[in-house]
């Protein structure tokens, strides 16, 4: 044993081999919580131009703002603050597309 | 005989009146420094603390309502919004800033329940605590206002003496600027009354859409969301603001300022 890990590059190989095992799940799961916020920032970050949206435009963001909510409410008990900010910070975005969606369709 | 019914009627009279006036209750006007200040004690005592005194006039003067309204996720009602020690400790509500690095650390689990003056910075109702900000001293140089704080904010803005900031890393979503929204009239229900100005521009730089559509006021065309003064003092419509942070609606002048034709 000690010769095996006297020696530098067998010590090199273990050590890939135990990264290849357990970094692509890691990173996979840095991966899968960023990408719910990265939709979140993406469509809620655009609030400000929702007047000058079209109705499809405005009906397109209130379905991905639908399809991230069940996402969201999926956050495990160690993340029921974030769950709680977000699902929150949500709700009054799409609220506010479907009111200026509301406001459009009543222009026309 | 007579005499002693009238006397005796006059008397229960008199009595009846008085309790009857003893009754109301009048609300006593809060001090400059008092004007917006929440108490929270959703689980302050719970957790054997004295319930959280919160300042609005500091950090209205820090930071935009939106900020803390919409991407912080302070609900507008008071108490509604249920903050625990273990979301600040997590970077959530006042923890967003009150991590040590922004500001002083709020609920942290490192401050031992003997030093109480570090939680008294906030657990402090009913109790005098030493305030990093005084409020005499802080805004001894803004422009006054009549009601209130006493503090005219939006020129205090203006002639920058306050710079609220709209924008936390981590927590703000990076987007464009907010499109200049126009001013525009509000007739008066009240004949000779005058008509109302309604300073679209400074409510959403200081808001920003979501804060009051829909949730506040439901349409966005003129005249949509019909309105009395009686609704406003229940805390309704303009009121949500203006009778708990922004200029009282004492000051009718601040609105009603297009002349009567």
């Amino acid at each position: 044993m000690r010769r095996f890990f006297g020696r530098p590059c067998s010590l090199m190989l273990v050590l890939q081999f135990v990264c290849s095992l357990v970094l692509p799940g890691l990173g996979n799961t840095a991966f899968a919580s960023d990408d719910w916020k990265n939709e979140f920032n993406t469509v809620c970050g655009q609030t400000q131009n929702a007047l000058a949206f079209s109705v499809d435009e405005l009906k397109d963001l209130i379905a991905r703002c639908d399809e991230l909510k069940p996402r969201i409410k999926k956050l495990d008990d160690s993340q029921a603050t974030e769950r709680k900010v977000f699902l929150q910070r949500l709700k009054m975005c799409r609220d506010f597309y479907a009111f200026a969606l509301g406001t459009k369709v009543d222009q026309q | 005989m007579k005499k002693t019914l009238f006397f005796t009627g006059l008397l229960l009279l008199l009595f009846a009146s008085l309790s009857l006036a003893l009754t109301g209750v009048k609300k006593r006007r809060p001090l400059p420094y008092e004007y917006g200040r929440v108490e929270l004690n959703n689980f302050s005592e719970k957790a054997g603390q004295i319930p959280v005194v919160f300042d609005h006039w500091l950090h209205r003067a820090k930071f935009t309502c939106r900020l803390c309204h919409v991407d912080i996720g302070f609900a507008m009602k008071a108490g509604t919004t249920g903050i625990k020690a273990a979301d600040n400790m997590q970077g959530y509500y006042c923890g967003s800033c009150h991590n040590d690095k922004t500001a002083f650390a709020a609920c942290t689990t490192t401050i031992p329940r003997q030093n109480s003056s570090k939680c008294s910075r906030c657990h402090s109702l009913g109790r005098t605590a030493v305030k990093q900000y005084d409020f005499r001293t802080f805004t001894q140089d803004f422009p006054k206002g009549r009601f209130g704080n006493g503090i005219d904010w939006e020129q205090a803005e203006a002639t920058g003496k306050i710079a609220p900031i709209d924008f936390l890393a981590g927590v703000s979503i990076q987007r464009d600027a907010l499109v200049v929204q126009k001013d525009f009239d509000l007739i008066a229900k009240v004949k000779g009354m005058p008509e109302i100005i309604f300073s679209h521009k400074k409510h959403t730089v200081w808001n920003g859409c979501e804060l009051c559509h829909p949730e506040i006021f439901l349409g966005v065309k003129k005249g949509a969301t019909q309105y009395s003064m009686t609704e406003i003092y229940d805390g309704k419509y303009c009121g949500v603001c203006h009778s708990t942070v922004a200029f009282p609606l004492l000051d009718c002048q601040r609105c009603h300022t297009k002349q009567v034709q």
